[in-house]
């Protein structure tokens, strides 16, 4: 009997180790993404410090920025949004994350309601479901998890590798970084934009968003079932819901969607914001980084738009002068850290002016592009100097293909338009501009009556399209050269 | 469900827990109704054929029980015997070698110019059914000739035939070794639970850490064969005699070690067989269960050695040309048999000249350097012989086999290996198992079985490593999505 039942302990403790040694393993090879994505809602979610969550897809992601919010408003929210998400998924996201903290206000965007595909696995839905991967691996099994998993795939097999992920990630053992190691320390790699992701890319099409008058969907669809699913669910528990759809370039379809969107919540009770309905928000040329995603700038645009909503419609409490949020304050410091590094030093131009209408009141800067160029035929580019301030001194530059030059002393745009001898004098915060556009390829700027520095002409820049210079105590700090070749810009910076 | 994968270890374990609570009288019964079961999972409804084949044997070996008691003799059972083998081999046959059998009659008619037939043999080979089909014809052999009784109890029976562990790819189990263990089943011990997982966990980093990693290597290159010649070719062939054998032998261990459990002895199927100094020394290592089987029932009951010098060796040819044709309906295997059988006649008739030129040249038999040398040489014979076997026609094959010579060694060492569908990190994890295995397989060969060794061990050392093992076995083998579970080399055979 002694013996059995030290066979039976020895037994237990092998398999007890064995566990614990395999839960290491398991945590160890995962893909870090959904980690990094959904750790910090954990940390703040046990602190119960989320008052809103956002749902949706990757035009949440990309389009509301919970950093911002909270620096606005003082709002502390979490971006839930996963790519590829619809409305199915979004309601289990929800569910999921309801299981940690109830926040008092749901907000969820309606793309795809128009999605009438009842499972993820479906050959025909057009999602991949490997992002759903990104949206629950962090969240540990429990029950609420495995009727999600039950509730959106159809295929058994396709179910086990979202129950237990060793299934598909054990295989990254040939890949492992520092940071899949990390995993177990406290400097592991998480978002800190509170599940948000900023894009600085912008697309280089020319869009032009038409209403289509479209009415509402003709039938319910998956999406309309699940997104009434979400409502009702909140409302038995007593959360608020605003349904929103973010603005993109919006197809008929979904201009439809967004309308019976805001038909179902008006159905409830529930107030709505269609962005796509409102002119103005954005710029469909500037502030996205493609047809469906927007850019940092346009995400700033919506994400104020949406705060203006909340406080008006169901605001929340204002936490920013609240003790134990230190942590916000902290990372809303290492985004604008971030955000002014990148305002300089871009080798995609495009990228470079989004970033200067980002953030440009702080600081000097000239913008000089020379006569006889290809840069102006670049409806982008001159679209994006308009943004940065140039007014229709820049459209006789084009018309007449001459030197064009912008003065930025701290948002306040002197311009110059031609090519000839004359010299203009600028009083800026950081020094005296002199400034001659002697031809299309010779420009003069000197500073602080230096005239041994041209800083306009070198022989090895000579053709260069466009110049940015940032200045700083009267001193050069960076000069970026852009040379044009069918808009794509090659970069040289001193 | 197949060896590997998490359903199959769940099904082993509830299989096992269940099978040592119920009552020792019933469990055979419990047993059955898992290997159904599994059956089931694989094949679904050719699960029937199985029982079909239970039957078959079962009426025969009754029939042939009943001669016994009534005092007849062998004569009386013989027609017994010959209708239940006969009745086995047409169900073999129909599901096996239709479509070869319909494709070598086209050959013929197209070789001599008549008109080919238009008829399609679309039969789905049933899984196992090489395997379980020659275990039920053993059983009615060893019925006949007064080894064993018949055996009475249909479930028992029908238990020999399907159980799980073997039904998919053998060992071709005796029904002398394996109902008295049905009929008198062991209690649980600690020591063949440890066992038997260790010996699974070794079929397991055989079949997914080896195996499957050297599946798609070869592959690559005979899928596209004529762009490659030299040592990479050759490596291609030494690359498949590693994959077949950790394959067939990974399966074999995890059987084995999954029986080991429930109180199982089955027979050890493979022993260190590329360590052979002989082709016959080979067939006495490689697929032990197969061998014996046919020494048993096909090469003994020719007349074996009885015979004379001449149809001892035409013996030997007939016995491996059938087991060619066992292992897969095509001419390739039968030549791959053929071409063993005449390895085996080539070595009988120069072994006296072998052993007169060692001995006139006063070289050791039992030396190092002569075991080596024969050890290589076995093994770059059984190498030639799976290019026949890997190659899916005679012209691939000659391809292969005439261009793999040319010595280009640079392409072990310029990156190349890299560039054949495996990444890097794989290619090196699988050097260092196929050292491993190495390491393993020359201890064993002398005798030093590690993990009897391993057991010896303080309990920390022994958890350590064990511990090491299957999480390194988990991680790093080749399982999960997209992983085919196909795999298993011999389970098509």
């Amino acid at each position: 009997m002694n013996k059995k039942l030290s066979l039976f302990i020895k037994t237990a403790v092998f398999l007890a180790i064995l566990c614990v040694c395999f839960i290491c393993m398991s945590l160890l090879v995962e893909r870090k993404s959904s980690f990094n994505k959904n750790q910090e809602f954990f940390e703040e979610a046990k602190k119960d410090h989320i008052d809103a969550f956002f749902l949706g897809s990757s035009h949440v992601i990309n389009g509301i920025n919970p950093l911002q919010l909270f620096e606005d408003y003082g709002y502390t929210s979490y971006n839930l949004g996963g790519y590829g998400s619809v409305l199915l998924s979004s309601y289990w996201q929800m569910m999921l994350a309801l299981d940690y903290c109830t926040p008092k206000l749901m907000v969820v965007d309606s793309y795809m309601l128009e999605n009438n595909i009842r499972y993820i696995d479906d050959p025909e839905a057009n999602v991949s479901s490997d992002e759903l991967h990104l949206n629950i691996d962090r969240f540990p099994l429990s029950r609420t998890k495995y009727h999600a998993i039950n509730d959106m795939f159809q295929d058994r097999d396709e179910k086990y590798p979202y129950l237990a992920d060793f299934i598909v990630y054990h295989d990254r053992w040939k890949e492992l970084e520092a940071d899949d190691f990390k995993r177990f320390t406290k400097d592991a790699n998480v978002n800190r934009m509170m599940g948000a992701v900023m894009e600085y890319g912008i697309h280089s099409q020319e869009y032009t968003y038409t209403d289509f008058q479209a009415g509402t969907l003709e039938q319910e669809t998956v999406g309309t079932a699940y997104l009434r699913r979400i409502i009702e669910e909140c409302q038995s528990r007593n959360i608020q819901v605003v349904v929103v759809t973010l603005p993109f370039l919006a197809m008929y379809d979904n201009q439809a969607a967004a309308h019976t969107a805001t038909q179902i919540a008006a159905e409830y009770g529930v107030p709505s914001l269609n962005m796509l309905e409102i002119p103005g928000i954005i710029d469909v040329n500037t502030d996205m980084e493609d047809a469906g995603h927007l850019n940092v700038l346009g995400s700033r645009k919506v994400t104020s738009c949406l705060g203006d909503f909340i406080a008006q419609n169901c605001p929340l409490p204002d936490h920013r002068e609240d003790s134990g949020y230190e942590k916000w304050n902290d990372y809303i410091g290492d985004y604008n850290a971030e955000l002014a590094s990148m305002c300089e030093g871009n080798d995609d131009l495009y990228t470079q002016l989004m970033m200067l209408q980002l953030n440009n009141s702080n600081k000097t800067f000239t913008i000089s592009v020379r006569g006889d160029t290809a840069v102006y035929s670049d409806p982008s580019l001159v679209r994006q100097l308009h943004s940065l301030g140039a007014t229709e001194m820049l459209d006789q530059a084009v018309s007449s293909n001459c030197s064009y030059m912008m003065i930025s002393d701290h948002g306040v745009i002197t311009e110059f338009v031609g090519d000839s001898e004359n010299e203009f004098t600028v009083e800026t915060s950081d020094g005296v501009f002199l400034y001659s556009p002697a031809s299309a390829i010779y420009r003069i700027l000197y500073v602080n009556g230096d005239t041994e520095n041209n800083y306009l002409y070198s022989d090895d820049h000579a053709y260069a399209d466009v110049q940015l210079l940032f200045f700083s105590g009267g001193v050069c700090t960076s000069h970026q050269y852009y040379t044009c070749d069918h808009f794509t810009y090659d970069y040289d910076q001193r | 469900m197949q060896f590997v994968s998490p359903k199959f270890l769940l099904f082993l374990l509830i299989t096992i827990s269940v099978y040592f609570v119920l009552p020792k009288k019933i469990r055979y019964i419990w047993l059955l109704a898992a290997s159904w079961g599994f059956y089931y999972k694989l094949s679904g409804k050719l699960l029937l054929l199985l029982i079909a084949v239970s039957v078959i044997t079962y009426v025969a070996g009754i029939l042939m029980g009943r001669s016994d008691t009534s005092g007849e003799n062998r004569k009386g059972k013989k027609p017994v015997l010959v209708t239940g083998i006969v009745l086995l081999l047409l169900v073999l046959g129909y599901f096996k070698y239709t479509g070869f059998l319909l494709e070598t009659v086209k050959s013929l008619q197209d070789a001599l110019g008549i008109e080919p037939l238009g008829i399609v043999a679309e039969i789905a080979l049933p899984v196992g059914i090489s395997f379980y089909i020659f275990q039920a014809i053993g059983y009615l052999v060893d019925t006949y000739r007064g080894k064993i009784l018949a055996q009475k109890n249909f479930l028992r029976l029908a238990l020999f035939i399907s159980f799980f562990p073997e039904v998919m790819s053998g060992p071709i189990e005796r029904a002398g070794n394996m109902i008295p263990q049905f009929e008198n089943p062991k209690d649980f011990s600690y020591e063949n639970m440890r066992e038997g997982l260790l010996l699974m966990l070794w079929g397991y980093f055989q079949k997914i850490i080896i195996a499957d990693r050297l599946a798609p290597l070869v592959d690559h290159i005979y899928s596209s064969y004529s762009n490659y010649t030299g040592t990479l070719l050759f490596l291609a062939t030494i690359f498949y005699t590693l994959e077949i054998y950790c394959d067939f032998a990974g399966y074999s261990n995890i059987a084995i070690g999954s029986a080991k459990i429930l109180g199982i002895d089955i027979m050890k199927n493979f022993e260190q067989p590329y360590l052979s100094r002989s082709i016959a020394e080979f067939w006495r290592r490689w697929h032990i269960s197969l061998s014996s089987w046919l020494r048993d029932y096909i090469y003994i009951p020719l007349g074996g050695n009885r015979k004379g010098y001449v149809r001892k060796l035409i013996n030997i040819c007939i016995v491996f040309a059938l087991s060619g044709l066992w292992h897969g309906a095509a001419w390739t295997f039968v030549f791959w048999g053929l071409l063993h059988g005449l390895y085996q006649v080539i070595g009988i008739i120069t072994k006296p000249l072998k052993e007169n030129l060692t001995a006139k040249l006063n070289i050791d038999p039992q030396g190092l350097a002569l075991r080596l040398v024969n050890i290589v040489v076995t093994f770059i014979l059984v190498n030639i012989g799976w290019i026949f076997f890997r190659a899916p026609s005679f012209k691939v094959a000659r391809y292969v086999l005439t261009n793999m010579w040319k010595f280009k060694p640079w392409v072990l060492f310029d990156g190349t290996l890299f560039n054949l569908g495996l990444p890097e990190a794989d290619i090196r994890l699988l050097g260092v198992s196929i050292i491993v295995l190495a390491i393993v397989d020359v201890l064993n060969y002398k005798g030093i079985v590690v993990r009897k060794a391993l057991t010896n061990q303080a309990l920390w050392i022994r958890w350590i490593v064990y511990f090491a093992a299957v999480l390194f076995i988990v991680t790093c083998g080749v399982w999960g999505p997209g992983y085919d579970a196909a795999s298993f080399i011999y389970s098509s055979f």
